[in-house]
């Protein structure tokens, strides 16, 4: 093995990783504010990916461009999702809330998966601009377009979503139901549309990086399980609603996976959970959380 | 200014309000006593709509507010510190002020009433950009009624807004509310300190398990001595 394929691994891995980040980073988003544990994320990164596959395939608009179109869809559909299931668990406690989220969102992974499979079929699918396979060469690395642009775009969503919350007037609000839904009650805001707009935009995330995954990668109605399970361990190893660290965690992820897959072959899937149970264990609030784990 | 009429509150099936009537006078202090867990909290809190009552009404500046929700009191004018401070003890001081800004028309007016408190407690205006939890005590409960300020609230509720402080602290917090009312802020206190609350106040109703007990001028109830042989034993003996 040439140091040259070590550091080729890598960087793919630092490609894929960047799309572990964007995939949690809704999931771990909606869970600081709303402790809404959404398992069905992975569906919603599904559709997200059918969305932006038939945008590209039917009126063959350039899936870069048609992302923020992928981003709405999903969020009004996100919107719809909350008022029909999730609106009515925010009375309850916490715990209780986490609870029963969890059952509402495995009910959707079925509803959303066996409806993905009949519409779509079970086969893979992406969707292939004109450019893809093109790249360049820096010292015999190839650094292919798509996922450049693909890194580039997670790096945007993610920190901009930072940069929402921390300076506008409703990203702080947003933090404030996170931090304390009582006193945001209290200073004027209202929480059920910060609720709404917040689970909306965790659905728009997720399926932006559907569409990503669609353009770099393949989807298929059955991908969900899988891509939960990546953003569950970098939730967990980022810290729970940090946002930035989701970002750097699906790279650290994304790199461990690749260079562990020269040995390891396919069970390099089984590195992430390792590292899931070992984060639990040593580093219960994750590498960049806060004890408190809010957005 | 507000008229509250024979309301009953309730915890799930637990009873902690039982016709429960008094009014404010706009521009007053009135003050609210009674011993740990008599109700006086939740009376704060169904006013500031965290609460509904089950039977009753809460009448504001002439018209009704009791099924309102607690955002929409704000915008009105209502606004409650609560009893434990109740910051966003994760943002910094400068953004829970702010965030105590958030009703339209306060917004609009964020710079000037930031002006307004830090002139009353100069020591947050060094502290702006410091997480609000790794603030003292006593600093957090400013930064709490700094922001209930910064709404431009006409009434003003206030939950134990000494409580766990030191008496140095405590009366630095007294002196801020007596300097807000004279602007002409009109409060609801619920205090334990209660020789501070009515030597501010200008009326006083007293809760029992949920009741009220007994009401009047505050001048006159801090020398019944009934109020002092149930409510200021301690401190007339310290004192």
């Amino acid at each position: 093995m040439t140091f040259e394929f070590l550091i080729q691994i890598m960087v793919f891995g630092v490609f894929v990783g960047s799309l572990y980040g964007l995939a949690a980073v809704g999931f771990s988003f909606i869970y600081g504010v709303m402790r809404i544990l959404n398992i069905a994320h992975g569906e919603l990164i599904m559709l997200g990916g059918y969305v932006g596959f038939s945008i590209c395939s039917y009126y063959h608009i350039d899936p870069f461009l048609s992302l923020p179109l992928v981003g709405v869809v999903l969020f009004v559909l996100g919107a719809g999702l909350y008022k029909a299931f999730f609106s009515r668990i925010i009375k309850f406690n916490e715990e209780l809330r986490t609870n029963t989220s969890l059952l509402i969102s495995f009910g959707l992974i079925l509803i959303l998966e066996q409806s993905a499979l009949l519409s779509f079929s079970a086969n893979d699918r992406s969707s292939s601009p004109s450019y893809a396979g093109l790249g360049m060469e820096i010292y015999n690395i190839q650094f292919p377009y798509l996922r450049m642009g693909i890194l580039l775009v997670s790096i945007v969503l993610i920190f901009g979503l930072q940069l929402f919350l921390r300076k506008t007037y409703l990203g702080k609000s947003i933090r404030a139901a996170a931090e304390n839904w009582e006193s945001a009650t209290l200073v004027g805001i209202n929480i059920k549309r910060v609720y709404l707009i917040s689970f909306s935009l965790s659905c728009a995330l997720a399926g932006m990086a559907g569409s990503m995954i669609a353009v770099g990668y393949s989807i298929n109605p059955t991908m969900g399980l899988e891509w939960i399970l990546k953003a569950m361990v970098i939730a967990i190893m980022a810290g729970v609603g940090s946002i930035g660290g989701a970002f750097i965690a699906g790279v650290m992820l994304g790199v461990v996976e690749a260079v562990s897959s020269i040995y390891l072959g396919p069970y390099m899937q089984g590195i992430g959970l390792v590292i899931f149970l070992m984060v639990l264990m040593l580093r219960p609030q994750g590498l960049f959380g806060a004890k408190r784990g809010r957005v | 200014m507000l008229d509250v009429d024979r309301i009953d509150v309730f915890y799930g099936d637990l009873q902690a309000v039982w016709e429960v009537s008094f009014s404010v006078e706009e521009k007053g202090i009135v003050a609210i006593l009674g011993s740990n867990g008599s109700g006086k909290s939740t009376i704060l809190k169904t006013l500031a709509g965290l609460l509904v009552p089950s039977k009753g009404s809460i009448q504001f500046k002439g018209s009704r507010i009791d099924t309102l929700s607690a955002h929409k009191r704000v915008d009105l004018g209502i606004c409650l510190v609560p009893e434990g401070r109740g910051l966003f003890p994760g943002m910094s001081v400068l953004e829970n002020l702010e965030l105590g800004a958030f009703n339209t028309e306060a917004r609009k007016r964020t710079k000037e009433t930031l002006e307004y408190v830090h002139g009353m407690f100069p020591i947050l205006a060094g502290r702006e950009r410091q997480p609000a939890g790794t603030l003292s005590g006593g600093e957090q409960q400013m930064v709490a009624i700094a922001r209930g300020l910064m709404a431009k609230p006409e009434l003003l509720l206030l939950d134990e807004p000494s409580l766990g402080l030191a008496p140095l602290v405590t009366g630095a917090i007294f002196e801020a509310i007596e300097q807000a009312n004279e602007t002409g802020l009109t409060m609801v206190l619920v205090e334990q300190n209660v020789e501070r609350s009515l030597k501010l106040a200008g009326t006083a109703y007293i809760i029992e398990n949920g009741r009220i007990v007994g009401q009047g001028d505050a001048d006159h109830l801090l020398h019944d001595q009934r109020v002092r042989d149930a409510y200021l034993g301690v401190d007339e003996s310290s004192s």
